[in-house]
C-alpha cells in the first residue's frame, strides 16, 4: 500500500515552515557567532552578564536601559540584539505558514478554516506586535 | 553491549549531576566571580544531555528545561521561562514538516486548537511576568510534581474508539485516514468532545504561557484520551500545536525583553543537537528506563523548585 498524498494546504504549511524554520537557525547560529566572538560589539558587557541575569526581566530592563516592544530592531549593530533576530524569524514561522495556506482554504471555498487560519494570523500579529506589553508595563 | 551500557552511565550521570548543581549553588562564591562563559557553557551541555533523553522518554524539551535550569542554574525564571518556550517552540518547529509531509500530524485537527491554546498563552505570558518569582516558582513546583503524576498514571490508547463523532467535528471537518508507517496500515480515525478540548486547549496554552515549559505533556492526552485521536496522530500534531502556541507566548516575552540571546541560544543548540543523538539512541536505549530515570528528575526538579519558592 502505498503512502497516501497529503492535502495541498498541509504540503504548502510544510514548506514554508521548512524554510522559515531553516532560516531561523541559521539566523540564529551566526548572529550568534558574531554576538560571541565580538565581531558585533555587545551593548551590555559580556562580563557584566552574571550579575544581570539574576535580575528579572523588568529590574534587567531598567538597569540596561532597554526599551520593551521591537525597539531591539533598531539596535542590530549590538551582539545582544543581532541575537534576538534568529528568534523573531523562529517565532514568525508560523505566522507565516498559517498565513500561506489562508489563500489555499479560499480558492476551496473553505470559509471555516480560511476564517480559523485568519483568526489565527491576528492573534499572533497581535501577540508579535507588543502592544499588550506596552500596556502591561 | 558497550554502548547500551555508556548510555546508562550518562544517564546516572545526569541525575547525580543534578544533586551535585544543587550543593554546587549553595557553595558557590557570587555569579560575579565565575567567568561569564562558564554558565552558558554548562547550559549547553545540560541542554545536549536533557535533549538525549527527551526524545526516548517522550516528553518535550521545555518541561525539562525550566525546572531543571531554573532550580539549578543563576537565571531569572523570567528568562529561563523565556528560553523554555523558545526551546519548545523550535523543537517542535523543526519536526513539522517532515510530520506534515508524512500526514503523522493533520492540519484539521491542528488548527481550531492552536487558535484556542495561541489565544490564551499571551494571556498567561502577561500573567507570569506579572507575578512575583517565588510564587511562580511555587505554582512551577507544584506543576512539575502534577506532571510526573500524569506522567506515572496517565494511561495510553494506540487506536481509541469513537462511536459516534460530535456535531462540531463534523461541521469543521476533523476526521481522516491515518497512514501507519510502522504496520503499512490505513486507519480511519474521527474525533468526539470537540467542545469540551477546545476549552481544555484554552487552559493548556494559558498553562503553557505562564510557566513556559511548552505543553506536549498535556496535548497529547487530551487529544488521545478526551477526544479519541489516535496516539501518533495525537503526538504529531500536538507538536504542530504547540509551535503555534508557543508562538504566541514567546512573541510576548521576546517583547518584555525576557529572552537574553546568551540564555536562550545555547539551550536551543544544544537541545536540538542532543535531540538528533537521542532520536538516533531511541533502537539501542530502553524507553522504559529512560522514562523512570527522566521522572525521577522531574520529581528531583519538581520538589527542588517548590522548595526554592517557599525559601527553604
Amino acid at each position: 500500500m502505498s503512502k497516501p498524498h497529503q492535502p495541498p494546504e498541509q504540503v504548502r504549511y510544510a514548506t514554508v515552515l521548512h524554510w522559515g524554520t531553516l532560516t531561523g537557525f541559521v539566523t540564529l547560529v551566526v548572529t550568534f557567532v558574531l554576538y560571541m566572538t565580538g565581531l558585533a560589539a555587545a551593548d551590555v558587557p559580556l562580563h557584566q552578564l552574571p550579575q544581570l541575569w539574576k535580575l528579572s526581566a523588568a529590574d534587567y530592563a531598567a538597569a540596561t536601559g532597554l526599551h520593551d516592544g521591537w525597539s531591539w530592531l533598531f539596535a542590530l549593530n549590538k551582539g545582544d540584539f543581532l541575537s534576538l533576530l534568529g528568534i523573531a524569524i523562529l517565532s514568525a514561522c508560523p505566522i507565516l505558514s498559517i498565513a500561506a495556506v489562508v489563500p489555499v482554504y479560499l480558492r476551496e471555498k473553505n470559509y471555516v478554516y480560511a476564517t480559523l487560519g485568519l483568526m489565527a494570523v491576528l492573534v499572533l500579529l497581535y501577540a508579535a506586535s507588543g502592544v499588550s506589553v506596552h500596556h502591561h508595563t | 553491549m558497550p554502548i547500551k551500557h555508556f548510555c546508562y552511565a550518562l544517564l546516572l550521570l545526569l541525575a547525580l549531576g543534578g544533586s551535585m548543581a544543587v550543593q554546587a549553588a549553595d557553595v558557590l562564591p557570587p555569579a560575579d566571580a565565575v567567568a561569564w562563559w562558564v554558565w552558558p557553557l554548562g547550559l549547553f551541555v545540560v541542554c545536549f544531555f536533557l535533549g538525549i533523553v527527551a526524545v526516548p522518554a517522550g516528553v518535550g524539551g521545555g518541561v525539562l528545561f525550566v525546572p531543571i535550569v531554573g532550580g539549578f542554574f543563576p537565571f531569572h525564571l523570567d528568562f529561563v521561562r523565556g528560553a523554555g518556550l523558545l526551546v519548545a517552540m523550535a523543537s517542535a518547529l523543526a519536526a513539522g514538516p517532515s510530520l506534515l509531509k508524512n500526514g503523522m500530524a493533520h492540519l484539521r485537527l491542528v488548527m481550531p486548537f492552536a487558535l484556542s491554546a495561541s489565544l490564551s498563552s499571551t494571556g498567561g505570558a502577561m500573567v507570569g511576568l506579572a507575578l512575583p518569582a517565588n510564587v511562580i516558582q511555587i505554582m512551577l513546583g507544584g506543576i512539575i510534581l502534577a506532571i510526573t503524576a500524569l506522567m506515572i498514571l496517565a494511561r495510553k490508547s494506540d487506536y481509541p474508539q469513537v462511536p459516534r463523532p460530535d456535531a462540531l467535528s463534523q461541521r469543521l471537518g476533523i476526521h481522516g485516514v491515518f497512514w501507519d508507517m510502522i504496520s503499512g496500515r490505513e486507519i480511519p480515525w474521527q474525533v468526539h468532545r470537540t467542545p469540551t478540548g477546545i476549552v481544555l486547549f484554552l487552559v493548556i496554552g494559558f498553562l503553557g504561557g505562564v510557566f513556559g515549559v511548552g505543553a506536549g505533556w498535556a496535548n497529547v492526552p487530551a487529544l488521545n484520551l478526551l477526544m479519541g485521536v489516535p496516539l501518533k496522530l495525537a503526538a504529531a500534531s500536538s507538536s504542530l500545536i504547540l509551535s503555534i502556541a508557543s508562538a504566541s507566548a514567546t512573541w510576548y516575552y521576546l517583547n518584555s525583553g525576557a529572552i537574553l540571546a546568551i540564555i536562550a541560544v545555547p539551550a536551543v543548540v544544544g537541545m536540538m543537537m542532543g535531540a538528533r543523538i537521542g532520536a538516533h539512541l531511541l533502537t539501542v536505549l530502553n524507553p522504559a528506563v529512560i522514562r523512570k530515570v527522566v521522572i525521577s528528575m522531574l520529581l528531583f526538579a519538581g520538589m527542588r523548585t517548590l522548595l526554592k519558592g517557599l525559601g527553604i
